[in-house]
């Protein structure tokens, strides 16, 4: 059964993210204790990595995104429902022809649901067009991919002023250690980042200028700047063209880079049990390459 | 000069209350030396103890007014204050009990030089007092003919008492009281006050009024006498009706509460007061001789300030200081609870702490210690004292990330704590029973409408300890009954079913519906976004599609793909990957193979079955490559009934071409 939380935004469809953040702590905290106050954030951008809703967080907005349905990539016919789950979303789709199986991504924990993972067996690919029309979504003929096609270089973000010298403490990017930590000599170049409203701004200063960017896209350029790999790729036994996808612990991909690895099994990364590395399944080598590409990195093979 | 003092014509008139004591007098009439006295005196000389009825006076007058043209109030309002004056006395004293009304009206108008002696005061006045009832009664309907000028009339008969129910129906809340009950309708809430009874209204403030709120002791005496619960009911409840929304202190000052502000980024922290309506401006001199000019911004949430009240003022003092239109108050507390302000990002303190949200606490230094043992018991894990290596607020401790949501273990921990952190932790919630939280849908339909499974939670009122409430869920009564506490009693764990329900609780009947859909789709405004590939799912590089073919997955099967040219691809069923297996799903049922295929021939433990044409059109010039000899001289000797000519035609030429293609 999908957990109310799961249906209401996709009943709601749009709200100001705090609220929705109070709302999922409210719902958690009746029944289970110690919800760290971060772990809604944490939450939030699973389900952005889901294909599930689209946060900005500069304005305070999220939207649902429309449910969609699609294939998985790679050698077996699956197909993936993706996008909101609405109330009657899951039992219109019992009624198509296609077969539904749940599956659940891995939790972040606390109690906060994740949205179950539905994913559909077909006969023909005409069969998930006309589902797709039947229970009111999209069909997308594999999203993974062509969110894969979509991938830009990633790139310093716009000219900046910098930080604010004389505010709040600024800190600077550690690419060794993956850690930011204090650093008021704005002399060097690097990352740095400081907190306003409560938010973390953070600014890269490159060749004497400064360029203001989001947190993930900022850290991967600076590792690249640093030259260390942080994505490697393995192929499956007896299947050359798909495989799993390695991120370095303490490195997160830019929120399309991640949805696109997350749609390629519809499953949010699993964490490796010695490194805690992320690692994110049935990614095919092709659109593991167009990740890797986009974000500055030699995809290295194991 | 009482008439002057009640009766004041306004555009909003406020309901009347003839209240008087001693204190209330001395606040009215400031140039008296004994107001009591004077007007004790005044009213005594215009009665006539000689005649046996001492109110045969009045009732003259009270005759002529009724034939006059009434615009002005009727006669004898000094009597009638006399008569609330000693409402307002009546307690048990060891001398009479509480309920004894004339004694007490007779010891106010008693002399010792009188003829008379107190006893048979007290008899004539209490023979006479139906003449006070009809001057009590026309002053109502005075009031209820003026009510858009001076304000509706709040007298009224008491259900015991029927004489002297009059002036004690006045006696009940003073002009500060008055003021106070502002704060308590804020807490109920705009839109909940005109929903409650008298009795819900009067159960919340019994339960508000248990904590510190500088209600008269009068007033918080009455608020537990049985006999006053129907007259007190209605006054508050009159009240509630006609207030304007404002929080107003003595004489119907605006309040203009003081807040803590802290940036815990920049490390700063102010002393802030939040915007209050129809407020502009005003000044307020400091003790340090200041003065300090507030003064509505351009933009933002609170006054702009003329100088810092930081530094103007210290935190652990209480002010009250009187401005032209408002008065600024800074309670002195042991704990400031703060919460995040969104559009500042800053921590902002607040009246009261909520569960399951995210404070930041401010404790005086004596207390800090205490403090954080009990946040070692009862709040969430993650908290942290903050080290203030630059002192931000000197005295205080800081502590951040407080969320409070185990119920249980803050009750178990209260019996033990002291109870001065105790109660500056427990939580507060409204003074009236309200649901809170829960997954609402179809605001436009109401407030009260939400998702099955998402029920709201119930928060129940509370003083300063748990106590129990009687609650009926749908009209069964809940055993054992709900304990409040403070903290919100789930109801998404009672197993609803979609449709109307009612929760009720000290009086307060609560309806819900649930809804297994949002029934305000249609009307709801808010559209899905794309995800940017599906509007152009053929129109792009990105989305389109290459061509597959789909074939039966199954173990131990070779599957034989023939391509427009001829050339054979041979597909060998895998295992399928390892993720699939650990996530329980079941068993592909197609292999998919890229690129365009004419015909499908599938072999099952070696012997080929009828081959299956495929969407791609069969070349009339083959190529087939060497690899697909074997193919075809396998297949070449079979025999199907019934195959498609077109196949027939093509496995008479193609060993041939790939014969060739090997040479």
């Amino acid at each position: 059964m999908t957990h109310p939380l799961i249906i209401w935004i996709g009943e709601t469809r749009s709200g100001r993210i705090s609220e929705l953040r109070d709302l999922g702590a409210a719902y958690v905290r009746t029944v289970s204790n110690n919800l760290p106050h971060a772990a809604t954030a944490w939450w939030l951008n699973d389900l952005e990595a889901m294909g599930m809703l689209q946060l900005d967080w500069t304005t305070d907005r999220w939207s649902a995104v429309r449910p969609t349905i699609t294939q998985l990539p790679g050698r077996f016919a699956y197909g993936l429902a993706f996008g909101s789950q609405p109330a009657t979303f899951k039992d219109k789709l019992e009624l198509t022809d296609l077969e539904v199986s749940e599956v659940q991504s891995p939790t972040t924990g606390h109690g906060l649901p994740m949205p179950s993972t539905l994913v559909l067996q077909y006969n023909e690919v005409i069969e998930l067009e006309v589902a797709a029309v039947a229970v009111g979504s999209t069909y997308v003929a594999c999203a993974a991919v062509a969110l894969s096609k979509l991938l830009e270089p990633v790139r310093l973000g716009p000219a900046a002023a910098g930080p604010n010298w004389a505010g709040a403490p600024v800190e600077r990017f550690n690419p060794q250690t993956l850690r930011f930590a204090p650093d008021m000599h704005p002399g060097a170049e690097g990352l740095y980042r400081q907190k306003s409203s409560n938010k973390w701004r953070h600014w890269t200063q490159d060749a004497g200028f400064w360029y203001e960017g989001h947190r993930n896209e900022a850290i991967v350029m600076e590792l690249d700047r640093a030259d260390i790999s942080f994505l490697s790729w393995r192929t499956y036994p007896g299947d050359p063209a798909s495989g799993e996808l390695f991120v370095m612990s303490g490195v997160e991909m830019p929120i399309m880079h991640t949805r696109t690895a997350v749609l390629c099994s519809g499953l949010t990364p699993r964490r490796g049990p010695t490194t805690g590395n992320k690692i994110y399944d049935n990614v095919s080598r092709a659109v593991a390459l167009r990740i890797a590409d986009s974000l500055r990195q030699d995809l290295s093979f194991v | 000069m009482i008439a002057a003092s009640f009766f004041v014509p306004s555009d909003h008139p406020l309901p009347v209350i003839l209240f008087l004591d001693e204190e209330e007098m001395r606040r009215l009439w400031p140039d008296e030396p004994d107001p009591v006295e004077s007007l004790t005196r005044a009213v005594r000389d215009r009665l006539n103890f000689g005649s046996g009825n001492p109110y045969r006076t009045l009732n003259g007058d009270l005759q002529r007014w009724s034939y006059s043209d009434r615009t002005q109030p009727p006669p004898w309002l000094p009597l009638l204050a006399v008569t609330v004056l000693a409402a307002t006395r009546m307690r048990s004293d060891g001398t009479a009990s509480a309920s004894a009304y004339y004694l007490r009206l007779a010891q106010l108008l008693h002399r010792p030089e009188d003829f008379l002696d107190q006893t048979e005061l007290q008899r004539l006045l209490t023979d006479g007092f139906p003449s006070v009832v009809v001057a009590w009664e026309r002053l109502h309907e005075w009031i209820s003919l003026h009510s858009n000028e001076v304000g509706v009339s709040t007298i009224q008969s008491h259900p015991r008492w029927n004489r002297i129910g009059y002036p004690l129906s006045q006696a009940l809340i003073r002009a500060s009281d008055r003021d106070r009950l502002t704060s308590f309708f804020e807490a109920v809430g705009t839109y909940r006050l005109p929903t409650l009874s008298d009795d819900a209204l009067l159960k919340g403030l019994t339960v508000w009024a248990s904590r510190p709120r500088g209600f008269s002791e009068a007033f918080r005496h009455s608020l537990h006498r049985p006999e006053d619960a129907t007259p007190f009911g209605r006054a508050i409840s009159a009240l509630a009706a006609r207030w304007n929304g404002l929080v107003a202190l003595e004489g119907g000052r605006r309040k203009l509460q003081i807040r803590l502000l802290i940036d815990l980024d920049s490390w700063s922290c102010k002393r802030v007061v939040r915007l209050v309506e129809g407020l502009d401006k005003d000044s307020f001199d400091l003790p340090n001789g200041k003065t300090v000019h507030l003064a509505r911004p351009a933009y933002g949430d609170y006054y702009r300030s003329s100088l810092d009240l930081a530094q103007a003022m210290s935190l652990d003092v209480r002010y009250r200081i009187q401005g032209n239109a408002a008065t600024l108050v800074q309670e002195r507390k042991h704990v400031w609870a703060l919460r995040e302000d969104l559009s500042s990002g800053c921590w902002v303190s607040e009246s009261r702490l909520e569960p399951y949200r995210a404070h930041v606490l401010v404790v005086h230094s004596s207390l800090a210690a205490e403090f954080e043992d009990a946040l070692r018991e009862v709040a969430d894990d993650g908290w942290c004292r903050l080290k203030q290596k630059t002192l931000l607020i000197p005295g205080y401790a800081i502590f951040t990330d407080v969320i409070l949501s185990d119920e249980s273990r803050f009750e178990l921990a209260s019996a033990t704590l002291p109870n001065i952190v105790m109660v500056g932790l427990r939580p507060e919630p409204p003074p009236v029973p309200v649901l809170t939280n829960g997954l609402p849908v179809a605001g436009i339909l109401g407030r009260n409408h939400y998702l099955l499974g998402g029920e709201p939670n119930l928060m129940l009122p509370v003083g300063g300890g748990s106590r129990s409430v009687e609650t009926s869920l749908d009209g069964v009564a809940q055993k054992p009954p709900l304990s409040a506490t403070g903290f919100p009693i789930p109801l998404h764990t009672q197993r609803l079913e979609e449709g109307l329900h009612e929760i009720t609780a000290d009086g307060v009947t609560l309806p819900f519906y649930l809804h297994r859909e949002d029934p305000s789709a249609g009307m709801n405004s808010a559209q899905y976004v794309e995800l940017g590939i599906s509007a152009t799912a053929t129109a792009t590089d990105s989305t389109m599609v290459e061509p597959e073919v789909l074939v039966r997955f199954a173990a131990g099967a070779t599957d034989w793909l023939v391509r427009p040219d001829g050339s054979v691809l041979q597909v060998v069923a895998a295992v399928p990957p390892l993720w699939l297996e650990e996530r329980y799903l079941p068993d592909p049922y197609y292999v998919r193979v890229p690129g365009e295929f004419s015909w499908h021939v599938s072999e099952r433990d070696g012997k080929f079955r009828k081959p299956r044409k495929l969407g791609a059109t069969q070349q009339k010039k083959l190529a087939p490559d060497a690899a697909s000899v074997t193919f075809w001289k396998r297949v070449a000797a079979l025999e199907w009934t019934g195959v498609d000519p077109e196949w027939q035609a093509l496995a008479t030429i193609a060993p041939l071409a790939a014969w060739l293609a090997e040479r």
